[in-house]
């Protein structure tokens, strides 16, 4: 009895260590892996003409007097403070009223998760939702951004934004948007950018993290020379 | 291997599954590794990943130690006659049949996508309930 009590209890203490050995494994496997590599290429022709703006994502008027663009990686950390913050504040008091005119474009800065999440918003818009997903993914990169394959992510975003969440899977996996993409991150690279994010406000260029204050200051000015 | 024996191996597995499931789930491992089905992450971020704000691999795994430790302490020399070991675990497992199969539900018609590892622990539940009613059923029988 006692001897098949110690057999029972070796097999139980057998199964653990092998279970935490194959997690742990598992664990630092993970952690060496790159990211998901959906789209991972870049472009390096930067000669010739300056891509055209067409490839940006465009909101307001297009006869308004001021243009603002911005250049953003979706994994950009103060990328994602302005799209929370200094945007949807732009976007209202100066967009909306038609006082400006704002272009996002894409700068994925690294391969991977990066260009994904791009794809993603663009697939968003697919269905008229750029904005909205946009600025769910720059408000949650830190969750789907470390992600091998964050296309679960995605679905669930966008069925939570009332979207069809495996269109836009199917999207992303299709690589529907990744010439635009590409292109987006050339002009920006054309442009001699070289961090995220990037304003161009009537052609200029003010980089970091601005503040509400600072580019309504910024913006004020332009309107006044009109 | 008596069938108590059996069940705490079944819900040691168990719990391991649902750990891997719930690491997944909380970001501490980037992915779910999921060759055979493709449909892990779908599965394990979608809104059926939780219930009443908690991960439902959390809700699994505690359920499976419990069920462990049921089925360690009845077969204990002491307990090993008892009843109540097999009742317990029956009841038990009877709620985490029925919870499953909500989420394979869930999971199939649903989200479409079908979770590997999830369907490792709807096997081992079902064989857990399974050896618990026919530990019951014997228990009765024997009395």
């Amino acid at each position: 009895m006692a001897s098949s009590q110690s057999k029972f209890y070796g097999t139980l203490a057998v199964i653990v260590l092998l279970g935490i050995a194959v997690i742990g494994y598992v664990v630092v496997k993970d952690r060496q892996q790159t990211s998901y590599t959906g789209a991972d290429s870049f472009a390096t022709d930067l000669e010739g003409e300056l891509v055209s703006e067409e490839v940006g994502v465009f909101f307001g008027s297009p006869d308004a007097p001021v243009v603002i663009e911005e250049y953003a990686d979706y994994l950009c950390p103060y990328c994602g403070m302005v799209a929370g913050l200094t945007v949807p504040q732009i976007l209202e008091e100066y967009v909306e009223t038609g006082k400006a005119r704002f272009i996002f474009y894409d700068f994925p800065l690294h391969p991977g998760n990066s260009w994904v999440g791009a794809e993603a918003a663009r697939c968003a818009g697919d269905q008229d939702a750029f904005w909205p997903m946009h600025k769910v993914l720059m408000g949650r990169m830190s969750e789907w951004g470390q992600k091998r394959d964050p296309r679960g992510l995605f679905r669930q975003y966008a069925d939570g934004l009332g979207l069809d969440g495996k269109a836009i899977v199917e999207c992303v996996d299709s690589g529907r948007h990744r010439e635009v993409v590409t292109r987006s991150q050339m002009r920006a690279r054309q442009l001699g950018l070289s961090g995220t994010p990037t304003f161009i406000v009537n052609g200029r260029r003010v980089g970091s993290a601005m503040g509400y204050d600072q580019m309504s200051a910024l913006i004020e000015e332009e309107l006044a020379k009109q | 291997m008596n069938r108590r024996r059996a069940i705490a191996v079944l819900a040691l597995l168990g719990a391991l599954d649902a750990a891997y499931l719930l690491l997944g789930k909380l970001g501490v491992i980037g992915d779910l590794e999921c060759s055979i089905s493709r449909g892990c992450d779908m599965v394990n971020a979608s809104s059926y990943s939780q219930f009443l704000g908690i991960p439902v691999a959390g809700i699994g795994l505690a359920g499976y130690l419990a069920i462990f430790a049921i089925a360690l302490i009845g077969q204990q020399p002491r307990w090993v006659g008892e009843r109540w070991p097999d009742t317990l675990l029956t009841f038990l497992c009877g709620i985490a049949v029925a919870f499953t199969l909500y989420l394979t539900y869930a999971e199939i018609i649903i989200l479409g996508a079908i979770c590997q590892w999830c369907v490792v622990s709807q096997v081992i539940i079902l064989a857990i309930f399974v050896l618990s009613v026919l530990g019951l059923k014997a228990n009765i029988i024997r009395s």
